[in-house]
């Protein structure tokens, strides 16, 4: 079984994509799908962040880039 | 505390008392890096007045590092990062006592190579070596504060081991080390916060970041929280699960 999750992705610009991934999947699953780094990101579900291996549960989320500099 | 300390510290002192600036005083604080973070969390900790401040970093100052790195002056190019930090800081506040580390901090040494400390700040350029201080600090149960910046933006988090999402919770991969842009003012405001942090967290003050991240986007001026949340499982601090699991305990 899978499941469409809608995702606004903020990286300087914003956009915006629907994917399917399986019911099980995880956060970790849903950034490989998108081929998006899981250093670089974090997910965000009602504004809160998530831990990237818990299940996707909502099927609405962003995806906020961080900054890795110093 | 002497005449000349009471009044250096005079204003601070109306904050957090003569007993918050002991504190400060005894206090010995790690940071890992002197470039663009590096250069305003040492400088206002030393000019706050902590007592011992230990700072690493493995590289020598080029011409690239001046726009933003300003412990760093034209004449220091070529010079190793620490000493020249060194030097400032000691000019500002010969009352602190600072010590150098030359070496790059991997897994192997980081354990002797890091002295013991009260809290250790993230003032690095790359999430590998991050990754070895979020351990490092896991495993002494000691807070770290980190900051990480890029062209206008940047971000800071207070991670006390034990209680709050540590850094692999949050950041689980690791990127190659790259070029970034950067305008010096972004390093200035999160270096800023994170020694604003340090300064609380050694005094007992005010509310720490703990399992917030705050974000700080300087092309819209705009400052934005988020919660945190500890992995289900995770390999250094154990996450939800509160401990580590045998087969990732190292």
């Amino acid at each position: 079984m899978s499941k469409k999750v809608h995702i606004t992705i903020q990286a300087g610009e914003i956009t915006e994509q629907t994917v399917e991934i399986a019911d099980d999947a995880s956060y970790e699953n849903l950034l490989d799908t998108l081929n998006i780094n899981q250093e670089t990101v974090l997910v965000l579900n009602e504004g809160n962040a998530v831990p990237l291996d818990g299940t996707v549960s909502s099927d609405k989320l962003t995806i906020l880039r961080v900054v890795t500099g110093g | 505390m002497d005449d000349f300390e009471r009044e250096k510290y005079s204003r601070q002192i109306l904050l957090f008392g003569e007993e918050g600036q002991e504190k400060l005083k005894n206090a010995k604080v790690f940071i890992a890096g002197v470039g663009g973070l590096g250069s305003p969390v040492s400088t206002y900790l030393a000019i706050s007045g902590i007592g011992k401040i230990i700072i690493a970093d493995f590289d020598c100052v080029e011409a690239s590092n001046l726009n933003r790195q300003f412990l760093h002056h034209e004449k220091d190019i070529g010079r190793e990062k620490v000493e020249s930090a060194k030097e400032k800081l000691l000019a500002m506040n010969p009352g602190v006592e600072i010590e150098v580390i030359r070496e790059k901090l991997t897994e192997e040494n980081a354990d002797s190579t890091v002295p013991g400390c009260d809290l250790i700040i993230d003032a690095l350029d790359n999430f590998e070596a991050r990754h070895i201080l979020n351990r490092l600090a896991v495993k002494r149960k000691i807070p770290l504060i980190h900051g990480a910046i890029s062209g206008y933006t940047g971000q800071a988090t207070t991670i006390i081991p034990g209680k709050t999402p540590c850094l692999y919770c949050i950041f689980p991969g690791v990127s190659r080390k790259e070029t970034f842009p950067a305008v010096g003012t972004t390093p200035g405001i999160i270096g800023s916060i994170q020694a604003n942090e340090a300064i609380k967290y050694i005094t007992g003050q005010g509310k720490l970041l703990e399992g917030r991240l705050l974000m700080w986007d300087g092309l819209f001026c705009s400052l934005t929280e988020i919660k945190l949340a500890k992995r289900n499982n995770c390999p250094v601090c154990g996450g939800q699960m509160g401990e580590i699991p045998e087969s990732d305990s190292r």
